[in-house]
């Protein structure tokens, strides 16, 4: 159960205003962003702070100006970041892929409403696969972050810059509408920003020095190849160290719901329903979506009878998990592809369901 | 303790000012709390709502289905909203724009009207606020009064006054 923590000096924050929060405490120095709801008051945050600040906001004239904007500022060895909802984020996927290619560290937030196309600005989890799967063309991964409360849309921003410069690469924090609106108190990060590494590759001026180049263009016979195969060790380095997960009630449980996000959030409150009415529920939540934390998934799926995965989706982090628990257990879907946030009775059926349904084994 | 209220009406009925003032109000005073407004399309004239969540306890789900307290401003809300509320619950009625059959769990009240005779018809948001907290007594009048007075910066001095005046008025409504 939860325990009640004590009442500290805390601020009551939007989601989005959190991000933005997080981002000046990190030492962004450079946003870049074009307006879209259910964005818009990160946007609108930065344009107010930034300045205060002494750092720089510029609302571009379109997305790919954003993040090419954010292309030039991390090629300088600024801390950069962009934002935008869903359609916007598929406008960026050029420069994301130009960033991981040329190895420059770099936040973007996807605040995610429902697509295909303009889709609707309720809140939806349907841009996991263009996220964790690449998004732009290439090679190459971001590493992603998935909040399910304000606080952690403030302490994953924070931490989104220390990966990125971390690991030299693009990381996503992929939020929906739900958590960029709703207001929660939170603790602000308090401490110094995440130290930045030194960056040899930067571009500051050629003066009494050699020239730098930082490109994702590799011409030259084999160049291209031993590129990638620098890229991948990163991603394979990523995948040793990074993967991280929350588990609640999954020992002595029976059947566990696999969830990111809001849905995660909605989760808690049902495995604690389904307890009450005797069924032994637990949460397996992925906190980073990319990589994917396979190992501590397939641990547990060696102790329980089923997983359900929620999703605000029709299926897309459902194929990591059955990646995942490779056949040990069976996986069983509910989605919702059209913008609507399920409700914990709705989260509560399909796992009494599926329950049900072994039961009558 | 787990208070879940639920404020509708229309958009320009300082729906959300009264959701993000007791979300505000309440930090502090309760170790949990979520606001979550209806967003983007709703606008002036549109439907409006926002959910606050007070609780001792953490909040797993921040989306109520069940409510503990509603303040229903206009007719549209109540078919939506009315048949969320707890068997136990409390739902202040904005009687001036609202015909509903009587239900002992309503306090009705004439919260436009009134507001318009103590000179803003705009003020009836904090009419209805009045209201309800002289039966939830979960926030302090002395916070709210000064949150009004502090909060309306640049307003003319009338307009806190009205606001003043019409959440007095709720206070001290019998119903």
């Amino acid at each position: 159960m939860a325990q009640q923590k004590p009442i500290s000096p805390r601020v009551l924050m939007m989601g989005n205003e959190a991000v933005g929060e997080g981002a000046i405490r990190a030492g962004c120095q450079c946003y870049f962003g074009y307006p879209i709801t259910p964005q818009n008051e990160l946007t609108a945050y930065m344009a107010k702070h930034m300045l205060e600040h002494g750092r720089v906001f510029i609302q571009s004239e379109s997305e790919l100006a954003a993040i090419s904007m954010v292309f030039g500022a991390a090629a300088a060895g600024a801390r950069a970041m962009t934002s935008s909802s869903s359609p916007g984020i598929s406008l960026k996927q050029e420069g994301i892929s130009y960033l991981a290619g040329a190895r420059l560290p770099a936040v973007i937030v996807n605040v995610q409403r429902g697509g295909p196309g303009l889709g609707g600005i309720d809140p939806s989890q349907c841009d996991y696969f263009q996220a964790v799967k690449g998004g732009g063309h290439g090679d190459y991964h971001c590493i992603v972050l998935a909040p399910a409360s304000v606080q952690d849309m403030h302490d994953m921003t924070v931490e989104a810059f220390r990966l990125a410069d971390r690991y030299r690469t693009p990381v996503m924090v992929l939020a929906d509408g739900r958590l960029g609106q709703m207001m929660e108190p939170i603790t602000l990060y308090a401490a110094p920003p995440p130290p930045v590494p030194a960056k040899p590759w930067a571009l500051t001026g050629a003066t009494k020095r050699e020239a730098r180049n930082i490109r994702s263009l590799f011409m030259a016979e084999g160049g291209l190849e031993k590129h990638n195969i620098i890229l991948q060790e990163v991603y394979q380095q990523i995948k040793r160290t990074e993967p991280r997960s929350e588990e609640i009630l999954t020992e002595n449980c029976d059947y566990a719901i696999a969830a990111w996000g809001t849905c995660a959030r909605i989760a808690k409150e049902v495995i604690q329903k389904a307890r009450a009415q005797g069924l032994r529920a637990g949460l397996f939540r992925p906190i980073t979506l990319w990589p994917f934390p396979s190992e501590s998934l397939l641990a547990l799926a060696g102790k329980v009878k089923a997983l359900l995965v929620v999703e605000m989706n029709a299926g897309q982090m459902l194929e990591d998990v059955q990646l995942a628990v490779k056949d040990r257990v069976p996986v069983h879907f509910s989605g919702y592809p059209g913008g609507r946030v399920p409700t914990t009775s709705n989260m509560l059926s399909a796992l009494t369901l599926m329950a049900q349904q072994f039961r009558g084994l | 303790m787990l208070e879940r209220i639920l404020i509708a009406g229309s958009g320009g009925q300082g729906i959300l000012l009264i959701g993000k003032m007791l979300a505000q109000l309440a930090i502090g005073k309760v170790p949990y709390l979520t606001f979550f407004p209806s967003y983007g399309a709703e606008v002036r004239g549109g439907t409006s709502n926002c959910q606050v969540i007070l609780s001792s306890h953490e909040i797993a789900s921040p989306l109520a289905e069940e409510f503990d307290s509603l303040m229903i401003m206009n007719q549209q809300s109540a078919p939506r909203f009315l048949p969320g509320l707890s068997p136990t619950g409390l739902a202040v009625i904005n009687q001036s724009l609202c015909r509903l059959a009587h239900d002992k769990r309503f306090i009705m009240i004439r919260a436009t009207d009134i507001a318009d005779h103590l000179g803003n018809a705009r003020a009836a948001n904090f009419v209805m606020l009045g209201a309800w907290l002289a039966h939830k007594p979960l926030i302090p009048v002395p916070d709210v009064e000064q949150w009004i007075a502090e909060s309306f910066t640049g307003a003319k001095p009338a307009v806190i006054e009205a606001n003043l005046k019409a959440f007095q008025a709720g206070l001290k409504h019998k119903s």
